[in-house]
């Protein structure tokens, strides 16, 4: 029976110098990128999840205050009216410091004090049978309130194709990230075998049969992909750990809502990386054997 | 399990068939050829017996050392067969492969060393490849470095040595399975006057003691080198000519 413990020692396997420690920094580099993108993917997954369900859960009532009655009572009527439809879990009329929050990031540093805002009615809908625009407006308007409930409707079908292409441009770019890393996997098992082919040859004349020499090559080339892998994939960790940690300190936490068992995704990466190498280092010793059988 | 040798005993026959049909190397219309040189061995018969003494010639590029990479298992012919010890060598699979390779001795051509290993370790190599511990197994290699006169060699590099010295640790090394077949390509090219004397005594004493042997040698014949009882075979355009008997 084969001894694998007497094949892997290094020395059978010349180190590679330069050209190895450059192959390793590729495919880190190239890992990183992989792994950073899949955090982007599902970051962005979560965030048109939360977009998506935000839209069709909420809706928002415009009142217009009769000439008899103040902006609050108004607002108050209206959201006593909107509660007792079907399909509303909530209906809250917003003080005006909640208005004048909603419209700061539009008007800036404006003097919203002397500005005369609408009174707002905030509405959270049943998700599983959200009340229609229609039946709000019809509520409103039965219950003598002058006012307009904003149909989502009209544009939620928008939002959610919107919500699914950025979800499906870092799918995408997580594939184009795998190939390319792939490729790179490929490219330099066939390099690390065409590089020592002397030392090859010399282990093939001293007895080592085909199994012995594409174990030695699948050992060594699947190991390095695997550190490589593990250090791309780490560094992408402490990148999520960032995001997942402090996910409302900047526009990336918000466009990426990681949480901690997200990073779980970047576990199998190292292994996914391994398994690519043994195979091309596999394929690339096939090869090179081929032509030594063949008398090249 | 390990099989102990001694400098004394090397080479003897072993186990495997004994008579014609346990002959080390028998070819059977044995073809090669490549895009630049298709016809480079037509139909090549061949038996080497047992414990015989074999020069194989012919002029640069004639395939001398293809034949012998064919013998060795390393080289796969277009047509024909290669039969070793009566088995024939394109159907051997794993144990029984490497168990084949470990009666083969092969001393290729500017053998290459891996130079960084010592030549102690240069010679656990061989063990190690084939599966085999070399742990225990150092009175065998210094059995082999004391037989080719490279003792006071054992921890000196292979990448600083001499192509004469390069030479004996090949040899040496390739007699660590205790190989029945010893297959020799060039084994005296480049080597001064007295190397190459050291070098062919060695293969002697091999022979002597039951190896048999096939050694390449460049040019028409193999000279001054060839005794009484040694066979000559000769590779001309493709075809294998076997002159008289060294007389």
């Amino acid at each position: 029976m084969r001894r694998p413990a007497l094949l892997i020692g290094p020395d059978l396997w010349p180190e590679g110098g330069a050209t190895r420690r450059l192959g390793l920094v590729v495919l880190t580099v190239m890992s990183l990128l992989t792994a950073l993108t899949l955090l982007a993917h599902v970051g962005a997954n979560r965030a048109a999840g939360d977009w998506a369900r935000a839209v069709s859960h909420e809706a928002t009532a415009l009142i217009r205050p009769r000439a008899d009655e103040s902006g609050a009572t108004a607002a108050a009527r209206g959201a006593e009216a909107l509660a007792g439809v079907r399909g509303v879990h909530e209906a809250v009329a917003l003080e005006r410091s909640e208005a004048e929050a909603l419209l700061r990031p539009w008007l800036g540093e404006a003097d919203l004090a002397t500005l005369p805002l609408p009174q707002l009615v905030r509405l959270r809908l049943d998700p599983a049978e959200p009340a229609s625009a229609v039946s709000l407006n019809r509520a409103l308007a039965e219950a003598g309130v002058d006012g307009t409930v904003d149909d989502h409707s009209l544009w939620r079908e928008d939002f959610s194709a919107a919500a699914r292409g950025v979800r499906d441009l870092t799918l995408l770019a997580v594939l184009v990230a795998a190939l390319l890393t792939a490729t790179a996997i490929v490219l330099s098992a066939r390099q690390a075998v065409e590089n020592r082919a002397a030392a090859l040859q010399a282990l093939r004349l001293a007895g080592a049969d085909d199994p012995a020499l594409t174990f030695l090559a699948q050992w060594h080339l699947g190991r390095d992909a695997a550190l490589a892998g593990a250090a791309g994939a780490g560094l992408a960790l402490l990148a999520g750990l960032a995001l997942a940690l402090a996910p409302l300190t900047g526009t990336l936490g918000r466009v990426f809502p990681l949480i901690l068992t997200d990073l779980v995704w970047l576990a199998p990466w190292p292994l996914v990386t391994a398994t690519l190498a043994v195979v091309a280092a596999r394929l690339s010793i096939r090869l090179w054997l081929g032509r030594q059988r063949a008398g090249g | 399990m390990t099989r102990t040798i001694a400098a004394s005993d090397l080479s003897r026959p072993t186990d495997g068939l004994r008579g014609e049909a346990g002959w080390p190397v028998r070819l059977r219309g044995v073809t090669f050829g490549h895009a630049g040189h298709p016809d480079l061995l037509r139909g090549i018969d061949l038996t080497v017996t047992t414990g015989s003494f074999n020069f194989l010639t012919g002029r640069s590029g004639a395939g001398k050392s293809l034949l012998i990479g064919m013998m060795a298992g390393l080289v796969r012919p277009d047509a024909g067969q290669v039969v070793l010890f009566g088995q024939d060598r394109a159907q051997l699979r794993g144990r029984e492969a490497r168990v084949m390779r470990r009666r083969i001795g092969l001393i290729a051509q500017d053998d290459p060393l891996l130079a960084h290993l010592s030549v102690a370790d240069s010679l656990a190599v061989t063990l190690r490849v084939t599966g085999e511990d070399p742990r225990g197994r150092e009175a065998d290699l210094a059995a082999m470095l004391d037989f080719v006169g490279l003792s006071d060699m054992a921890d000196r590099t292979a990448g600083t040595l001499s192509r004469a010295e390069r030479r004996l640790v090949a040899l040496a090394r390739a007699m660590m399975t205790g190989p029945e077949l010893i297959l020799a390509d060039e084994p005296l090219a480049g080597l001064d006057a007295a190397s190459a004397k050291r070098m062919l005594g060695l293969l002697r004493t091999l022979n002597r003691q039951g190896a048999t042997v096939v050694m390449t040698r460049d040019g028409d014949g193999p000279g001054a080198e060839a005794r009484k009882g040694d066979r000559r075979l000769h590779l001309e355009a493709g075809r294998l000519v076997e002159p008289e008997r060294t007389r």
